[in-house]
């Protein structure tokens, strides 16, 4: 929709010439109501920091197609890892060219997506497992993310039989509570790998590639049990006991933008839980600058974004207005976001939020 | 003419039309002979054969056998059919060089010694080409062309040499069956005989168990007296023998024993720390290491030497290097994976080259330090040269430099087969068979993809303790201890059938991960095959498995609480386990009758007892003493050997020290009982050969 206002606002500007842009071009009533008005001002500036965060990504390629930066884990309230040759934020990173309207040999980016792409077929390993130096499941599932985009917009032979391998590497990893966890064939599950393996599945699915009924149903059922109702948010990780009692951990900003996310992929629209969620988001919004000290900052953001958006009205106008000024501010000179896990990351993450509304991406499309 | 032109099709449409119809009424008449010579397009070829044959029964054999193998020669390889008259009801149709063939074979001896007469020579060179070209197809030709010629036998057997040698024994076996068919009397003489054991060895190769077993009852019956030299043969040929790491129960020498020697004490080259115990055995300090018996030494393997000890004195012979890739790592499970194994000049061991750090956050595990495990080979023929390295730079193969081993794998007749472990999100576990003497891979088959227990953090908690491989008859068995007990074809690894059990629950209920020590029913046990069933006992199961071996089913299986941890194998029809008790049970009805429980009243010490014919040999921890126990429940255990009473090792658990417990594993070799534990090797000898020994 922004898409076609923008290209609206152009052509009007070429019409009427540059010297009289017309006010309305600077804020946009969306067609959502009067009251929903995006800022094309902001818009634009978006536009413009998105271009120079890709520029940025481009210039920081490896030469065999992948982005460094630091693998590891959360531990408490740090990341420790070590630098290396990332799975996950190769796929981020590609993702982000695909989000500007870059394909495989296509495009502006088109090379670097290429690069990318073969970069992550290389390390598909027998098992469909998608890892290099020991990444886990997150990596696996941006990765399978990024196949199943691909391979949706070009139907391309040689990325099908490695997604189908790797979407069947999730549906075999998904253990009896219906979740994942940091390694495939785990007993336990957490909310965080579980949303980001059903985002995977659910683009597979759109692409074409059979996902069983049973393996989704399971997963949202996970996620639904996750749900806190009293605060609205969603848990890190829950467990029942035989006796029925619910074991609950710490509900979290990043967690209920991704449990919302799910739903709304889910085609659940209409529902209590997101309602009380969206609440828990508004309230619990993080500040701009914890970006640079935390590791969640953009992921929480790149999930309440799609929340956001998918939500429409009011909520996105207003959700579009605070973030996109708060991720904007964040930008540094040469085009880079930063935070815990590196600056490819932030800046793949930041570009990709910054690129939600365009829709070029069939995952992100209300 | 513009005119005849027109009426020409319609003529042919006619007449086609005629033609058609009356064809269809014959077909309908006998669709069977109407259809199949027009099938096969042979028509011409089979009034050929039959002028040829009528030729041959009306006395004008030569003539006869000339057109006959005339046309054999033209259609090999095309074999056109022909239809039989087997039967009136049902035609069936045969390839025409059979029928050839059996024309030939049921002539008349006259006849024959008039075909071999015309075609011996001729059957000779074309032999000799086709040997030259050692090509299996030229030879199975030969034979064919030539049925009742001298050539046929030479040729069918050298085609059947040329297909084992190519690996695929089941066209060799067909071809060797297609060399003594159609011989009658002859199938027992000489040229069978020859046969029995390349049919045995081509079996033995397919993993064809049942079949082996037939065809060496049936060569008891026909070799008699040599068929001692036929097991001797077959054990020597292209796999390794049925004698192979087999728990066979030796007979005990030794009744009055005494301490012939003691190493030097070797801890300083094991590094292990029970109190950061986080294996299966930290506490069994007595347990420890598998030596392996060569020629006259036995050899040691800790984590920075392999030793070599005279068996007789007890010198040290050489310690080849094990140093490893990370001297910071500390062995959690040192029963397990410090093992040497030997079979000819070549001796194995696994080493440690390389380890990741071990991480924790406020004492929580974040990863623990896990080892990846080489495996070196060293030739003994020549002074201990390392032969080959899998975790070496030099491996071109990335899987297998990337592949920790840390089980004993079996060596036999050049090829070494072990089971090895490497990660990609799960634990993948591969079989591989090496190349004893340059240790290139030649092949390897993935068995099972599994986790083990994890830390909060996703990361393995512990490493995977591989289970133990078994060789025998031409099938490699192994237990992953990852969920899967796999058999596969030894040649060429194809996977015979693999079972899934079911393993122990890893984590409690309520989320909460396991003490760090963890504790399992079973030791690492060696599989035991008796009498076709596989006995195994997983580590991540708490079930003794009964199964069948040439399917994977399991035929039983036991609650192995009260039974283990040590499964020693089986002695006169009886499975043997030894834990806080010595239970023996059928091994054709596990677990169903006639189970026997001793009470061990001598106070065993902590490590693997060894099993006799007649009983078990332990190391008793209270009297410091070797002690006999016997199956047989109404005799008393009784002392075989006093053990110098050993300064007490101790170690330092958190603030305390804690005494270790005196004890050992017992390995039995021939008039030899060697104690090793994690310092030393105690050799022990009937007293009566000692004296002679020192005199």
């Amino acid at each position: 929709m922004s898409i076609k206002n923008r290209l609206l606002a152009g052509s009007l500007a070429l019409v009427t010439g540059f010297a009289s842009i017309p006010v309305q071009s600077l804020s946009q009533v969306t067609d959502d109501g009067p009251r929903r008005v995006i800022d094309m001002k902001l818009q634009e500036r978006a536009r413009l920091a998105v271009e120079r965060g890709l520029e940025y990504l481009k210039n920081t390629q490896n030469p065999d197609g992948s982005w460094t930066d630091k693998i590891g884990r959360k531990v408490h309230y740090e990341y420790r890892g070590r630098l290396g040759k990332h799975v996950g934020v190769t796929a981020l990173a590609c993702i982000a060219f695909l989000a500007q309207g870059s394909l495989p040999g296509r495009g502006k980016y088109g090379e670097q997506v290429e690069k990318g792409l073969d970069f992550l077929l290389r390390n598909v390993q027998t098992n469909g497992f998608i890892t290099v130096n020991e990444s886990r499941m997150y990596s696996h599932a941006f990765a399978t993310l990024f196949l199943a985009e691909v391979y949706g917009m070009t139907g391309m032979d040689r990325v099908k039989e490695k997604l189908k391998s790797s979407v069947g590497l999730i549906i075999q990893a998904q253990n009896e509570t219906g979740g994942w966890r940091y390694q495939p064939g785990a007993d336990d599950a957490d909310m965080s790998i579980t949303v980001c393996q059903v985002v995977a599945l659910r683009a597979a699915r759109n692409a074409g590639i059979n996902v069983p009924k049973s393996v989704i149903d399971a997963a949202i059922k996970y996620v639904r049990n996750s749900s806190n109702i009293e605060s609205g948010g969603f848990m890190y990780q829950h467990e029942v006991s035989p006796t029925g009692r619910v074991q609950r951990s710490r509900t979290t900003f990043p967690l209920t933008a991704a449990g919302i996310t799910t739903l709304y992929g889910a085609g659940v629209y209409e529902d209590r839980v997101l309602d009380r969620g969206l609440s828990y988001l508004r309230r619990h919004r993080p500040r701009r600058y914890e970006a640079l000290n935390t590791f969640d900052y953009y992921y929480g953001m790149y999930y309440a974004t799609q929340a956001a958006f998918q939500r429409g009205g009011e909520y996105w106008t207003t959700w579009h207005r605070d973030t996109w000024r708060d991720i904007l501010s964040l930008q540094n000179p040469d085009g880079s976001w930063q935070d815990l896990v590196g600056p490819n990351y932030a800046t793949a993450m930041a570009c990709i939020i910054l690129e939600i509304p365009y829709q070029y991406l069939p995952i992100f499309e209300r | 003419m513009s005119h005849d032109r027109a009426l020409l099709p319609a003529v042919l449409l006619v007449v086609g039309m005629a033609f058609f119809c009356q064809a269809s009424r014959v077909a309908s008449a006998d669709v069977g002979s109407a259809l199949i010579p027009l099938l096969v397009g042979a028509d011409g070829v089979i009034q050929e054969y039959r002028d040829a044959v009528d030729r041959i029964d009306s006395g004008d054999s030569l003539e006869g056998i000339r057109r006959l193998q005339v046309i054999h020669e033209r259609i090999w390889g095309e074999d056109p059919l022909i239809l039989a008259s087997a039967s009136k009801e049902w035609r069936i149709a045969r390839p025409l060089s059979d029928r050839i063939i059996a024309k030939l074979r049921d002539m008349s001896p006259e006849q024959q010694n008039l075909y071999r007469q015309e075609y011996q020579s001729r059957a000779s060179s074309v032999l000799e080409r086709a040997m030259a070209e050692m090509d299996p197809t030229s030879l199975l030709r030969v034979a064919e062309l030539y049925p009742l010629t001298e050539v046929r036998e030479t040729a069918l057997l050298a085609a059947g040499d040329l297909f084992l040698e190519q690996d695929q024994p089941e066209l060799a076996i067909r071809v060797w069956q297609e060399a003594t068919s159609g011989f009658g009397e002859k199938a027992s003489g000489d040229l069978y005989q020859s046969l029995l054991l390349r049919r045995a060895i081509a079996l033995k190769r397919l993993g064809k168990r049942e079949e082996l077993r037939d065809l060496r009852k049936e060569a008891a019956k026909i070799l008699r007296d040599q068929f001692s030299e036929f097991e001797q043969l077959l054990d020597k040929s292209a796999l390794v023998s049925g004698e192979v790491d087999i728990v066979s129960a030796p007979r005990l020498q030794v009744t009055d024993g005494a301490i012939a020697w003691k190493t030097h004490d070797y801890s300083r080259h094991v590094a292990f720390s029970p109190s950061r115990g986080r294996g299966y055995y930290s506490d069994g300090t007595g347990a420890i290491l598998a030596p392996c018996f060569g020629d006259g030494w036995v050899g040691i393997a800790t984590s920075r030497k392999l030793l070599r000890y005279d068996l007789r004195t007890g010198k040290l012979i050489s310690d080849l290097n094990l140093r490893p890739g990370a001297p910071y790592f500390e062995e959690q499970d040192i029963a397990t994976r410090l093992w040497t194994v030997q079979e000819g000049d070549f001796i194995l061991s696994s080493y440690v080259a390389r380890a990741s750090r071990r991480e924790d956050y406020l004492g929580f595990d974040i990863q623990v330090s896990l080892p990846w495990r080489g495996m070196k080979c060293w030739d003994l023929s020549k002074s201990g040269s390392l032969l080959w390295d899998t975790a070496s730079r030099n491996v071109a193969d990335d899987m297998l430099r990337t592949t920790s081993f840390n089980s004993a794998p079996v060596v036999g007749d050049d090829r070494v087969w072990a089971l090895g472990w490497r990660k990609s999100g799960y634990i993948d576990v591969t079989m591989w068979c090496l190349d004893a003497k340059t240790g290139n891979g030649i092949w390897s088959r993935p068995i099972v993809g599994n986790q083990v227990d994890l830390t909060m953090f996703g990361e393995p908690a512990r490493e995977p303790i591989l289970g133990s491989v078994l060789v025998r008859d031409g099938v490699v068995y192994c237990c992953s201890n990852l969920g899967a007990i796999a058999a596969l074809r030894a040649w060429d690894g194809e996977v015979l059938w693999i079972l899934e059990y079911d393993r122990d629950s890893q984590r409690s209920y309520r989320g909460r991960y396991r003490p760090q020590r963890r504790n399992s029913i079973w030791a690492p046990n060696p599989l035991v095959l008796e009498d076709g069933v596989l006995f195994v006992t997983p580590l991540d199961s708490d079930q003794l498995y009964a199964i069948d071996a040439s399917n994977g089913q399991v035929k039983a299986h036991v609650q192995g609480k009260g039974l283990g941890p040590y499964m020693l194998g089986t002695t006169d029809g009886r499975l043997v386990l030894f834990g806080d008790l010595l239970t023996t049970m059928p091994a054709n009805d596990v677990g169903r009758t006639e189970i026997w429980k001793q009470a061990l009243t001598r106070s065993p010490g902590l490590g693997r007892p060894a099993l006799v014919s007649d009983g078990v040999v332990y190391v008793s921890a209270g009297e410091s003493a070797l002690i006999h126990q016997g199956l047989d429940p109404i005799k008393p255990p009784r002392s075989i050997a006093s053990l110098a009473p050993e300064e007490t090792p101790q170690t330092r658990r958190g603030l305390f020290r804690v005494e270790e417990s005196f004890g050992g594993r017992v390995d039995i070799d021939g008039e030899r009982i060697v104690i090793t534990n994690q310092n030393r090797a105690t050799c022990l000898t009937q007293k009566r050969v000692l004296r002679e020994e020192k005199r």
